[in-house]
């Protein structure tokens, strides 16, 4: 048998390189995924500086970018959300497996 | 830990293949970004050098991103439905190996195992969903089809390994003679 199927064993009887390479899977999924997190962080802070140094004379203007601001913090959230709504859903979905075999075995 | 139905994390995918998915989503990180980047240079000019047609491009530009977004985002939820449905259906193969018919058990399996081959290759979801009722063509169909069978006869011999029941092992072998059967009613 070339693959196990997952579910059918508990990661802690595993050997421990599988085991390690489970959890290292895991962790570096999450890392990345802030990672994600905090580029839209740094993408809001740049677009707050960039907004400082553009010089408008009316208050309209000033709001026409305060609206400008809440698009970009929006739109910019939604594919970092989306990309780890995915990856938690694998974690979940594993999650739930296993509890559903545990209760039925 | 491989799961089934390729379900998996982008780091658990082999490097080349998991750098690829992290590059494409930061591309659409910063594609994004930059989309709105122009969006805010085009209202910066509206409002300090009018031109004409400046709003309506400004709308073009928020439409096709919005679009883009919402097209991701179905996509992404229809891989995670078709995941649900093939966990669904292996989970039930597992519980009633020794229990429901054999040719139910045999159907449950296999689904999956389809399921599972299609999320494998990098098909678009139009394509998956094509494939899972037809090969591109009837060589593809007949390889897509024994590939399944192949699985869905691994998957049940290691659902049942080191279960040492003659009820269970009359069960399987009934199971298997309905895949066999599956076998030669494929494309």
């Amino acid at each position: 048998m070339d693959e196990q199927i997952a579910g059918t064993g508990d990661e802690w009887s595993d050997p421990p390189g599988a085991r390690l390479r489970f959890f290292v899977g895991h962790f570096f999924a999450i890392l990345i995924d802030t990672g994600f997190l905090v580029l839209w962080v740094t993408v809001q802070w740049l677009s707050e500086r960039l907004i400082q140094g553009l010089k408008l004379a009316e208050v309209i203007d000033s709001w026409v970018l305060w609206t400008f601001q809440i698009v970009l913090a929006l739109s910019t959230l939604a594919p970092v959300v989306i990309y780890t709504y995915a990856d938690v859903i694998v974690m979940w979905a594993r999650a739930r497996k296993k509890v559903r075999r545990a209760k039925h075995a | 830990m491989p799961d089934a139905l390729g379900a998996r994390l982008p780091t658990e995918e082999p490097l080349g293949r998991s750098l690829s998915i992290y590059a494409k989503r930061l591309a659409i990180v910063l594609a994004v970004a930059l989309a709105n980047g122009v969006l805010l240079l085009m209202m910066w000019l509206g409002v300090t050098h009018p031109f004409p047609g400046g709003l309506l491009l400004g709308i073009v530009i928020t439409s096709v991103a919005t679009m883009f977004l919402w097209r991701e985002g179905l996509t992404v939820k229809e891989a995670i439905r078709i995941s649900e449905e093939g966990f669904v259906a292996g989970d039930l193969a597992h519980y009633e190996i020794g229990q429901a018919p054999p040719r139910v058990v045999a159907l449950s399996l296999l689904s999956r195992a389809l399921i599972r081959e299609d999320l494998r290759q990098d098909h678009g979801l139009e394509r998956v969903a094509r494939a899972l009722t037809r090969g591109g063509s009837d060589e593809e169909g007949r390889r897509r089809w024994m590939a399944a069978i192949d699985r869905a006869r691994q998957e049940l011999s290691a659902q049942t390994e080191g279960r040492d029941d003659p009820t269970l092992r009359n069960h399987v072998r009934r199971v298997i003679e309905a895949l066999h059967e599956l076998e030669t009613l494929g494309p």
